[in-house]
């Protein structure tokens, strides 16, 4: 099965050539959206040996990944992952995340750092996910361990029924809620994050999410 | 005799506030004369639409006759069950809820925006990998 990795990237010159390296030594293609960096990160992406998407301008993590996705739906790849470009995630979990699609048991697959290893942060954040879980459930009768996780499988039928139209991060939420309106069949997949200063420094905090929560019930409404 | 005129200068007789509030009255009816005028204009040379310029030869239209005749806007309070609020309140009211509705209407209109220079820059996007 062709597997095809999208990582959306937003001035992340610094690590992505890395980031890209360290998913294609491993067998994957890789298709880099550059949301309108202002520094070299589409350059050395493709020095990476990456195909490289180009937003002019910034538009948003939801709207990169949705650029990939419809790249690759002008391809014949069978099965897509979504991939942080900020060295967040692990390259050696992609084989474990893709696993239930490839054995056909469910069509998305999505990562969860509270499954099995219980990974140390702040309370408050802590707090804040776990009230995200509930409201994720709330509007998609989904109730999973980690509502807003960027480490994604998809087969290739299940993205092509969804359609997501957020731009921002609020996509994290959008995606759950297709998948519920389309009953897609979902699983998760225990997946580690790597808090490195580089990627806390960029910024996600507390406040931002519930704007992030926020955001996504605007856009319900006025759909 | 002068003292007398002074201290007259500095007391506001009754038909002197009439007088000022008649000016206003006229001042307005001239002021929405004009701006229906605009309106008519406007729509004759196809700048608005038909359902803008009654929309807003409407508006224009109330609020010349609310000036002319406030006792309507009493009236109309009363009659929609508003007790101790007079027909300035109710202007008042139908104002802001006026307002927040074209602010919903302007928030719908930016968000399509939005979505559409986004699919402008993902069209670019494909379109120049394509074409490599």
């Amino acid at each position: 099965m062709k597997t095809i990795v999208i990582i959306p990237a937003h001035n992340e010159a610094r690590k992505i050539y890395n980031v890209v390296q360290s998913v294609i030594s491993r067998g994957y293609d890789v298709v880099v959206v550059d949301d309108g960096s202002s520094d070299a990160t589409a350059d050395e992406a493709r020095r990476a040996g990456a195909v490289v998407l180009q937003h002019y301008i910034n538009r948003g993590y939801g709207a990169a990944l949705e650029t990939g996705n419809a790249w690759v739906l002008q391809s014949d790849y069978d099965i897509i992952v979504h991939f942080d470009g900020d060295g967040q995630h692990n390259p050696d979990e992609i084989k474990n995340l893709v696993n239930p699609i490839v054995r056909e048991k469910v069509d998305v697959v999505i990562g969860s750092r509270f499954i099995g290893n219980a990974q140390s942060m702040p309370i408050l954040r802590h707090a804040l996910i776990k009230l995200a879980i509930i409201f994720t459930w709330i509007f998609s009768g989904i109730k999973l361990s980690d509502a807003h996780n960027g480490f994604r499988a998809f087969s290739r039928r299940a993205l092509e029924v969804i359609e997501c139209r957020q731009d921002s991060m609020s996509y994290a939420s959008e995606v759950i809620d297709q998948i519920a309106e389309h009953r897609l069949r979902i699983g998760e997949m225990p997946v580690t994050i790597e808090y490195t200063d580089y990627s806390k420094s960029k910024g996600e905090g507390n406040i931002k999410k519930i704007l992030v929560g926020m955001r996504f019930i605007w856009g319900k409404v006025i759909k | 005799m002068r003292s007398i005129i002074l201290a007259q200068k500095f007391t506001y007789p009754a038909h002197l506030i009439t007088f000022i509030l008649m000016l206003i009255q006229i001042i307005t009816i001239i002021v929405v004369l004009f701006l229906l005028t605009r309106i008519g204009s406007k729509l004759k040379r196809k700048e608005i639409t038909l359902k803008e310029a009654f929309f807003w030869g409407a508006l224009w239209f109330a609020v010349g006759i609310v000036v002319l005749y406030p006792q309507l806007a009493d009236k109309a309070a009363s009659y929609i069950g508003l007790q101790t609020a007079t027909g300035i309140d109710l202007v008042v009211y139908i104002a802001v809820g006026l307002a927040f509705y074209l602010i919903f209407r302007l928030f719908i209109h930016i968000e399509r925006i939005e979505r559409n220079i986004t699919k402008i820059i993902r069209h670019i996007a494909l379109k120049d990998e394509h074409d490599k």
